[in-house]
C-alpha cells in the first residue's frame, strides 16, 4: 500500500489557520487576465513603482529547505526562493515551472521532464538536470531522516537523459505524482552536493544562505522580526515587479489586525473572528478583501474505538442534533457553507450530492431510540445502564473551535447527551489526539486538502495505525475505492470514484461534518495581483505590483 | 568594601547552580521526551532511536544534567529542536539586547514617573493629591498589562496615529535614533505600568521616613526653603533605599516582557520563550529560563553593590 | 540585621505572656481603629464583602443560566433582556460574571492558602532552627524567587495542562517565597526572645512553641502578604488567559471572559463585552490591595494614627 503522509504537518498547521486558500472563481481569473492585458503598455511605469510587499503572519518560519521544513510559513517562503519542476495554477491545474513541459507513458510509470534552459541559480550558476537528479535523490538516501521521505517512495529511478531532460520511473502509477511529488522545490547541487545527507537538516544553507531559482532572493532573516527577500532580476519568467518581499512576524493576532489597519502590513489572511472588522476596513477603503471557499472542512470527529460511537445510527443522530447553519451564522458570521460530507466545494473532486443529516432534534432522538438509547431519570440518554457521556476535546489555540465546542455541548445537551469540554494547548492537543495515543472521545477539528484531493489519508483503514485517520474509521468499500483512486489518471473517472467514496463516508458519518469555511485575504488596496484561491495563493507573484 | 563585593559575588554562585537544577528538573517533569513532537509519525523507529542516542537522550539523568551544565557554562545552549541547526545561543544573542533595551527604558520611565509622584505624595501627605496619586498607582497595579497594551495600540496607534503598532523599527528605513525611540515608548510604558505603582508607594514611604529625620527638621528650622530641603537633603537620602527596589523589580520586568513583547511584536527573549513554550522547544525554554533567572541574580547583586557604595552609613 | 528583623523586634513587646489577654485585645482594637481610619481600606473591605457575597450567592443572584446560549442574541448590548449584555455565544454576561467570580476567587484564595501554608512551614523551620538548615532553605528561596514567575507559570502550565487544580497548584508552588522570608524573619527575632527561651528551658516541645507562641505573633505580616497575594493571583490568571493558558472555557473566569473579548472587532463594536470582566478584575484587585495596605498600616506599630 502506498503511503503518503508527508502532508501531515502542513495539514496540521493548516488546521489552525483557516488559511487563505480557496478556489478563485472563474469570473475573477478572467478579470485578472483582462487587467494584465491592459497593464502591459504601462510596464515601465509599474516597474518604477516597485515597492515592497509586506506579508503579515503570526507564525515564524523554521528553515528554508523543502525537504526538511514542515510548517506553512517556511513553505510559503520556500515558494518564493525556490522553484519546482511544476507548480499549480489557481485551479489546481499543473503548470510548468522549472520544467517547460513533461510527458508520461500510458501506464503512468515513466515521466519525462524537459527543463527550461538558461535558468540561473541566485549565485549565477546554471540550473541543469544534475540539480533535479540530486534533489530527488536526497529523500531516497538511507541517511535521510527528514519528514518528506514518503512522497518519493514510489520513485524507482531518476535518470538524467541530457543536461535538460530528466526521466523518472515509478514503481506503480500514482495520480498525485505531478501535483505533489513534482512540485517539490529543486535544491542546488553545486552548493549542497558535497554535504553528507545526514548533515543537510542542520546545514547553514537552510537558515543563512538559501540559494534558489525562484523570483525572490534571500537577503536577511531578522530573528523574530522579519525575513527579507529581494527581487531576482534574472528570474526566468521575468524580473519581478515588486522590489522586495518582507515576511513580517507579528505574534499577536490583535496586533496584526492593527498593523493591517494602519498599513504596516500589505497582505494577510483573515481569521473568521476578524472578518467583520476586515469588512469594515474595506468599506473605509483601508484594505481590499477577496474571499472564497477554502479547500477544507471542519468537523466533530468521533473516536470509533469508543463503544459509544460505533453505531452508525448514533453518529447520524449526533449530526441531526447539531444546528450547523446556526454555527455558521453565529461563529463565522455566515462566512462558510454547511458541510454534509468530506471534501470541499473549492476542489474539483467535490461531490455536491452526499447524504444529508439535517438539524432535527426529533429525528435525532428517534435514531437514538432505534439504537437502544432511552432517556434516563436525569434526562441523560442511557443504554444498558450506561450513560451517554463523553469528553469533547479541542485546542485553545483556535478560538473558533472553542466556540464550536461550547455550542455543540449545549445542542447535544438538548437531546440528552452530556459532553464535557476539554481544551488543550496546541502541542498537547497534537500529542494526545494523534497516533499512537488517540486519547479522545470526540474532537472539534478541521482538515485541509492539499493540491491533490486524494482522500486516502483521512479514511483508508491502512491510515489508522500511523496516519491521519485518527477516528479509526474503516469501511471495506471505501478502502477499495480509495486504493483505486490514485491509480487513475483520467480526471473525470477519478472524480467519480472519489465522489462515490465521499458519499459512503458521508452516510457513515465517522464525524459530524460541520462546514466548509470561507477564506479571506486582505490586501493593501493598491496591491494588484493577489486573488483569494484555494490552490495557489501566491500564483504569479512576480507579476504583482503596487499601483 | 571590596571583600563585601567579592563575598556577595561568591554567594551568587551556588544560587546560579540551584537555578540550573530547578530548570533542568522542570524539563524532566515534562511528559514524554522531546522527540515526541519534533518527529513525524512517519519517521522510522530506528531513526528516532539513532537520534536519541546521538543526542544523549538515553543517558542517565545526572549525566545529561552535567553535560548540559558544562556546555552551558561554555556558552553552548544546544540546538533548537524546532529551528533545526540554529544554536540556541545565537537566538539568545539576537533577542537579549532587545529585551535589555526595553527593560532599561522601561525602568527609566518607571523612575521618572514614580519618584516625583512619590515625593509629591509624601510632602503633601493625606491631601487630596496624595489620595489621588495613591489611587492612580493602585489602578496601575490592578489593570492587566495586556489590556493596557491593546487599548494603547487601538487608541494611540491605530486611531490617533501617534505611535507605531509594534516592532523595533520601521521596516526598510535606515537606522535612526528617533525611530527606535518612537517604537520603544509604548511597550516600555506598558511594561513600566506594573511596577510604577509599587515604586510610587515605596518612594512615598521612603520619603516620609526621611522627612521625619532630625536633620531635615534642623534644616527647616534653620530657615532653608521647603523645596531646597526636600530636594537637596531629603531626596538624596530617600533615594538610596530605592536602588534596592531596582533589583526587586527585575523579575516582574522580565516576566512582564512575555506579554508586552507578544503584543508589540518586540523580538526579545520573552517572545522567544513563549514561542518555545508553545512548541515544546525544550533547549530554548531552559536557556531562556536560566538566562532570565541569571539576570535577576545579577540585578540583585548590582543593587546590593550600589547600595553599599552609595550608603555611607553601611560599613564593612 | 535586616529591615524585616528590625520590624519584628519592634512588634515583640505586645506578646508579653502574663498580660497576654489584655494587651492582645487592646492591640486588636487599636488595629481595627487604625484600619477603619484608612478610607481606602474601608472601601476595599466593603467591595470585598460585596464581591465575595455575590460569588457565594451566584445561583440566586444570576438572572440566567450562565451556560445557556442564545446564538441569535450574540453580542447583545446591555438592556432589559441582558442587564450587562450578552457574550459572543449569546450568554448572559452578568450571570457569567457572577459564576466567574466563584472561579476567580477560588483560584485566588486557594492558591494563596497553599502558598501561605508552604511559606509559613519553610519560614518557620528555617527561622526556628537556624543554622545550616536555614541557610539551605533560604538559598532555595533565593533561587525560586530569582525566576520571573510568569516564565515558571507558563512552563509548568504547558507541561501540566491548565485545569483549575493545576493552576492553583502552580500558583501555590511558586508564590510561597515571600511568605517564607517574612515568617523566617519573625521567627529569627522571636526565637531568642525571653519567653521562647523560657519555654525551651521548661522543656516545652518545639512544635508547641512554634504553633502556640511564635506563630500567632507572625500573623500580621502573613495576613498582609496573603491579602496582596490574592489580587496578584487574579491578575496572573488573567495574564495566562491572554496567552490561552488560564482557566479554560467553558468554565467562566474573569480572565478568560476578558480574553475572549480581546479582539479589535469586539472592542470597537461591543465595548461592554470586555468592559465588565475587566472592571471586575480591576475592582477586585484594587479592593485586595486597599485592604492589604490598610492592614499593613494597622499592624505596623511605628505608624501612628
Amino acid at each position: 500500500m502506498f503511503k503518503n503522509r508527508f502532508l501531515l504537518l502542513i495539514i496540521l498547521a493548516l488546521m489552525l489557520i483557516v488559511s487563505a486558500c480557496s478556489d478563485g472563481e472563474i469570473k475573477d481569473s478572467g478579470k485578472e487576465k483582462e487587467k494584465e492585458g491592459e497593464d502591459k503598455p504601462k510596464v515601465e511605469e509599474v516597474e518604477k513603482s516597485g515597492g515592497s510587499l509586506v506579508l503579515g503572519t503570526t507564525a515564524a518560519p523554521t528553515l528554508f529547505n523543502p525537504l526538511f521544513s514542515t510548517d506553512t510559513s517556511s513553505s510559503t517562503i520556500e515558494g518564493f526562493i525556490f522553484g519546482g519542476l511544476v507548480t499549480v495554477d489557481r485551479d489546481f491545474n499543473p503548470e510548468g515551472d522549472l520544467a517547460e513541459s513533461w510527458e508520461f507513458t500510458e501506464d503512468g510509470l515513466k515521466w519525462t521532464f524537459y527543463l527550461r534552459k538558461g535558468v540561473k541559480w541566485h549565485d549565477g550558476e546554471d540550473f541543469t538536470a544534475d540539480d533535479v537528479v540530486f534533489t530527488y535523490g536526497i529523500p531516497k538516501d538511507k541517511a535521510y531522516v527528514g519528514p518528506r521521505g514518503l512522497p518519493f517512495e514510489n520513485i524507482k529511478e531518476v535518470n538524467k537523459i541530457d543536461d535538460y531532460t530528466v526521466e523518472m520511473i515509478l514503481s506503480e502509477p500514482y495520480a498525485p505524482f505531478i501535483t505533489i511529488t513534482a512540485q517539490f522545490e529543486i535544491l542546488p547541487k553545486h552548493i549542497l552536493g558535497d554535504v553528507p545527507i545526514a548533515d543537510l537538516a542542520t546545514h547553514r544553507f537552510n537558515t543563512k544562505e538559501p540559494i534558489g531559482t525562484g523570483p525572490f532572493k534571500f537577503k536577511e532573516w531578522k530573528d523574530g522580526e522579519y525575513i527579507e527577500l529581494v527581487a531576482n532580476e534574472d528570474y526566468f519568467k521575468g524580473k519581478p515587479k515588486l522590489d522586495s518581499i518582507i515576511y513580517k512576524i507579528v505574534p499577536d493576532e490583535n496586533t496584526l489586525m492593527a498593523q493591517l489597519q494602519v498599513g504596516d502590513v500589505s497582505m494577510t489572511g483573515i481569521s473568521p473572528q476578524y472578518v467583520e472588522m476586515a469588512k469594515k476596513l474595506e468599506s473605509e477603503g483601508t484594505v481590499a478583501l477577496s474571499t472564497g471557499a477554502s479547500n477544507s472542512w471542519e468537523y466533530i470527529g468521533y473516536n470509533l474505538r469508543n463503544e459509544l460511537f460505533q453505531d452508525k445510527l448514533v453518529r447520524q443522530a449526533l449530526t441531526h442534533a447539531i444546528d450547523k447553519e446556526a454555527i455558521v451564522q453565529a461563529v463565522l458570521d455566515g462566512a462558510g457553507i454547511v458541510a454534509n460530507g468530506p471534501g470541499s466545494p473549492a476542489n474539483w473532486s467535490f461531490n455536491p450530492d452526499m447524504p444529508k443529516f439535517e438539524y432535527d432534534q426529533d429525528e435525532a432522538k428517534k435514531k437514538l431510540k432505534e439504537a437502544g438509547w432511552e432517556p434516563g431519570a436525569d434526562g441523560i440518554m442511557e443504554k444498558d445502564g450506561k450513560k451517554f457521556e463523553f469528553v469533547l476535546k479541542t485546542t485553545s489555540a483556535n478560538e473558533i473551535r472553542m466556540q464550536i465546542a461550547e455550542i455543540v455541548q449545549q445542542q447535544l445537551n438538548e437531546i440528552g447527551i452530556k459532553a464535557s469540554i476539554e481544551l488543550l494547548e496546541w502541542s498537547a492537543y497534537v500529542e494526545q489526539t494523534g497516533p499512537p495515543v488517540w486519547n479522545f472521545d470526540a474532537i472539534v477539528a478541521g482538515w485541509s486538502i492539499g493540491s491533490d484531493p486524494d482522500p486516502t489519508w483521512f479514511w483508508h483503514t491502512s491510515e489508522i495505525e500511523n496516519g491521519l485517520n485518527y477516528g479509526a474509521y474503516s469501511n471495506e468499500k471505501v478502502d477499495k475505492l480509495l486504493s483505486e483512486n490514485t491509480l487513475i489518471s483520467d480526471l473525470e473517472e477519478r472524480k467519480r470514484i472519489i465522489g462515490e467514496a465521499d458519499a459512503i463516508v458521508a452516510e457513515d458519518q465517522p464525524s459530524s461534518f460541520l462546514y466548509h469555511p470561507n477564506g479571506t485575504l486582505a490586501t493593501a488596496p493598491n496591491l494588484k495581483g493577489p486573488i483569494f484561491n484555494a490552490s495557489n495563493t501566491y500564483y504569479k507573484i512576480h507579476e504583482w505590483y503596487f499601483e | 568594601m571590596t571583600t563585601y563585593i567579592v563575598r556577595r559575588i561568591l554567594m551568587a554562585i551556588p544560587l546560579l547552580f540551584l537555578i540550573t537544577i530547578i530548570s533542568f528538573a522542570m524539563m524532566q517533569m515534562a511528559p514524554g521526551d522531546p522527540t515526541a513532537l519534533m518527529m513525524d509519525p512517519m519517521i522510522k523507529k530506528e531513526n528516532l532511536e539513532a537520534y536519541k542516542e546521538a543526542n544523549g537522550l538515553n543517558d542517565n539523568v545526572m549525566v545529561q544534567y552535567f553535560r548540559w551544565l558544562g556546555n552551558m557554562v561554555q556558552g553552548d545552549f544546544g540546538y533548537s529542536l524546532i529551528r533545526q541547526g540554529v544554536p540556541v545561543s545565537e537566538l539568545l544573542l539576537a533577542r537579549l539586547p532587545n529585551t535589555l533595551l526595553l527593560m532599561g527604558v522601561s525602568s527609566v520611565i518607571a523612575f521618572l514617573i514614580s519618584i516625583p509622584l512619590g515625593v509629591i505624595s509624601a510632602t503633601k501627605r493625606n491631601s487630596l493629591t496624595d489620595y489621588s496619586i495613591t489611587f492612580v498607582s493602585f489602578l496601575g497595579i490592578a489593570t492587566p498589562n495586556f489590556w493596557i497594551g491593546l487599548m494603547l495600540i487601538m487608541f494611540t496607534s491605530v486611531h490617533m496615529g501617534w505611535f507605531p503598532t509594534g516592532g523595533v523599527s520601521t521596516l526598510g528605513s535606515p537606522f535612526s535614533l528617533w525611530d527606535r525611540l518612537h517604537h520603544l515608548i509604548l511597550p516600555a510604558f506598558v511594561l513600566a505600568t506594573a511596577d510604577m505603582a509599587g515604586l510610587t508607594r515605596y518612594s512615598r514611604s521612603s520619603m516620609l521616613e526621611v522627612l521625619r529625620q532630625d536633620y531635615i527638621r534642623t534644616a527647616k528650622a534653620n530657615g532653608f526653603k521647603n523645596k531646597t530641603v526636600i530636594f537637596k537633603h531629603g531626596l538624596r537620602n530617600g533615594l538610596i533605599p530605592i536602588i534596592t527596589i531596582l533589583g526587586l523589580m527585575l523579575p516582574s520586568f522580565i516576566g512582564g516582557s512575555v506579554i508586552v513583547e507578544s503584543i508589540f511584536a518586540w523580538p526579545g527573549i520573552g517572545l522567544l520563550f513563549i514561542d518555545g513554550a508553545f512548541q515544546r522547544d525544550y533547549p530554548v525554554i531552559m536557556a531562556v529560563v536560566v538566562i532570565a533567572a541569571t539576570l535577576v541574580v545579577i540585578g540583585n547583586l548590582l543593587a546590593d553593590v550600589l547600595y553599599a557604595i552609595f550608603d555611607p552609613r553601611i560599613e564593612y | 540585621m535586616s529591615f524585616l528583623e528590625q520590624k519584628a523586634m519592634v512588634t515583640e513587646p505586645f506578646i508579653v505572656e502574663e498580660n497576654h489577654n489584655y494587651v492582645h485585645e487592646s492591640i486588636w482594637r487599636l488595629m481595627f481603629r487604625k484600619f477603619m481610619a484608612n478610607k481606602l481600606a474601608v472601601i476595599g473591605a466593603f467591595l470585598m464583602i460585596i464581591i465575595i457575597g455575590s460569588a457565594l450567592f451566584a445561583p440566586w443572584l444570576a438572572p440566567q443560566d450562565p451556560s445557556k446560549q442564545v446564538l441569535l442574541d450574540k453580542l447583545s448590548p446591555p438592556g432589559e433582556k441582558y442587564i450587562l449584555g450578552a457574550d459572543i455565544l449569546g450568554r448572559d454576561t452578568l450571570s457569567r460574571l457572577l459564576y466567574g467570580a466563584r472561579i476567580s476567587l477560588l483560584v485566588g484564595f486557594a492558591s494563596v492558602a497553599g502558598s501561605i501554608f508552604i511559606g509559613t512551614a519553610v519560614g518557620a523551620i528555617a527561622g526556628y532552627y537556624g543554622g545550616t538548615l536555614d541557610a539551605v532553605l533560604m538559598r532555595i528561596v533565593d533561587a525560586v524567587i530569582s525566576f520571573p514567575s510568569l516564565f515558571l507559570l507558563i512552563t509548568l502550565v504547558t507541561i501540566f495542562e491548565p485545569s483549575v487544580f493545576t493552576l492553583i497548584g502552580v500558583f501555590a508552588v511558586f508564590g510561597w517565597t515571600g511568605t517564607a522570608r517574612l515568617v523566617r524573619g519573625e521567627f529569627l527575632s522571636l526565637r531568642s526572645s525571653e519567653f521562647v527561651l523560657a519555654a525551651k528551658t521548661l522543656g516545652i516541645r518545639s512544635s508547641r512553641i512554634i504553633f502556640s507562641h511564635i506563630l500567632p505573633n507572625a500573623m500580621g505580616p502573613i495576613i498582609v502578604s496573603a491579602t496582596l497575594g490574592v489580587g496578584g493571583v487574579i491578575l496572573a490568571e488573567a495574564a495566562l488567559s491572554y496567552l490561552g493558558l488560564g482557566i479554560q472555557p467553558p468554565t467562566p473566569s474573569w480572565g478568560n471572559m476578558l480574553q475572549s473579548a480581546q479582539n479589535p472587532q469586539i472592542m470597537l463594536g461591543a465595548w461592554w463585552y470586555p468592559l465588565f470582566p475587566g472592571f471586575m478584575i480591576l475592582i477586585t484587585v484594587l479592593a485586595f490591595n486597599f485592604i492589604g495596605d490598610g492592614l499593613r498600616d494597622a499592624f505596623d506599630p511605628k505608624i501612628s494614627e
